[in-house]
């Protein structure tokens, strides 16, 4: 391959976002293309320079010709939709139920959520795998968040206005840590590798969650069922929408349409579910809160410019 | 004028491609971009940077079937067969074109008597 048709090539990749098996069929087919057309002007005279600057030229420019393929391919099945959706209504329902709203069901759909991330993964990772996966980041987030206190006390000690906690217990507390943000940034760098869009849709639940636990954590969680269930509600709406938000992410064909619907729904969610659990905010409140939420996004987005998406085209194509 | 025919051409890409495939029986891109320009004596020449997309498009809604082809010299292609429901998706626009163009040319040139 020519180093014009490979950076070419490269740069209609590069901003593809498709699945890696597509975007190597497309991109072996748009060089099988780009190949035909530099032999049949290098045989009318061309040199090989001046023919492959005249194919890459009558192709089109490169961010056009990956939008277009991108329009033409994103726009996933129903099933698939379902499939990426359906822990987001399940976790909704959970919230908005309060029989489903148990100990014992919790653990339960945890384990189912984590088995079908698992076998997700193990089978080539597919699109609707993601959403499953960023539930099952969860129960390391939870235990994270309830290992707050015994580290605030920590912290107090250092500075003697406690006493330390036991030395085996701050050991297997920094252990689960490490364990815990190698697992949270192992399976966050495929995702944005994949797609930094799909990789924000999964890590969303875990602030919307994470609001929650804060704010039981700072009541010790002493409340009566209906003050349980008022503050259950706008999570559940918050995770159905998101829910509703993945199937949009699966339909709808335009990126920037994409990127518009995730954004805003995450920002209007984040509002209010910190007016349901915190009473009146302020508008710097909602501020920070949608300011918090954008950073879902942007950090995954900064990320991907870093570490580039998919793979790069092989030398053999 | 350009505009106009330019416009009028992509509103009718998926036709014309179709009905090329449909025509040839089995054709990759090349090929494609090529038998258009000289079937329509250079009138209609689609963009190298259009017509994959469209291509796809026209596979993903199940009008198109891509299967990948060896070839004797270099890399494998991959050509378009027309399904059955493109086959009835592009009787349905060639008739519909049909009537049209019927229409607007009794518009231009009344029929006597």
């Amino acid at each position: 391959m020519q180093p014009e048709v490979r950076t070419y090539l490269e740069d209609i990749r590069s901003q593809l976002y498709l699945r890696d098996d597509l975007e190597k069929q497309l991109i072996a087919e748009l060089n099988c293309h780009l190949q035909q057309r530099i032999s049949e002007l290098t045989t009318q005279g061309y040199t090989t320079k001046e023919a492959t600057e005249l194919a890459i030229n009558s192709f089109g420019n490169a961010e056009n010709v990956s939008r277009l393929l991108y329009e033409a391919c994103s726009k996933g099945r129903w099933t698939d939709a379902f499939k990426l959706s359906l822990p987001h209504f399940v976790a909704a329902a959970v919230f908005a139920s309060s029989p489903l709203f148990k100990t014992e069901i919790i653990i339960l759909i945890l384990g189912i959520f984590i088995f079908v991330s698992l076998c997700g993964w193990l089978r080539g990772k597919p699109d609707w795998s993601y959403s499953w996966l960023g539930y099952s980041l969860l129960p390391l987030f939870a235990v994270g968040f309830l290992l707050i206190p015994t580290i605030t006390q920590f912290v107090n000690a250092l500075f003697g206005s406690a006493s330390f906690p036991d030395t085996s217990t701050m050991i297997m507390i920094a252990i689960y840590y490490i364990l815990a943000i190698v697992i949270l940034f192992r399976v966050s760098f495929h995702a944005i590798k994949r797609d930094w869009l799909l990789a924000a849709l999964m890590l969303a639940p875990l602030p919307i969650i994470g609001c929650w636990l804060f704010h039981m954590q700072q009541a010790n969680g002493i409340y009566t069922d209906a003050e349980l269930n008022l503050f259950n509600r706008p999570v559940a709406q918050a995770l159905f929408v998101l829910g509703f938000t993945s199937v949009l992410f699966i339909r709808l064909r335009q990126r920037v349409l994409k990127v518009g619907v995730a954004i805003t729904v995450t920002a209007i969610s984040m509002m209010v579910i910190g007016q349901t659990l915190w009473g009146d905010i302020g508008f710097f409140g909602l501020m920070g809160l949608s300011l918090f939420s954008l950073l879902i996004f942007i950090i995954p987005a900064v990320t991907n410019a870093a570490i580039g998406h998919g793979t790069p085209i092989p030398d053999n194509v | 004028m350009q505009d106009y025919s330019t416009g009028l051409l992509h509103g009718n890409t998926d036709m014309l491609i179709l009905g090329l495939i449909n025509e040839m029986g089995s054709a990759h891109g090349y090929q494609l971009i090529k038998e258009m320009k000289n079937r329509s004596k250079g009138y209609f020449q689609l963009k190298e940077g259009t017509l994959y997309p469209l291509l796809r498009k026209l596979e993903n809604d199940g009008l198109l079937e891509g299967k990948w082809e060896a070839t004797s010299s270099g890399p494998e292609r991959r050509c378009y067969v027309i399904t059955n429901k493109g086959l009835e998706f592009l009787n349905y626009r060639k008739t519909s074109w049909q009537h049209l163009a019927n229409a607007v040319n009794l518009i231009f040139k009344p029929e006597k008597g």
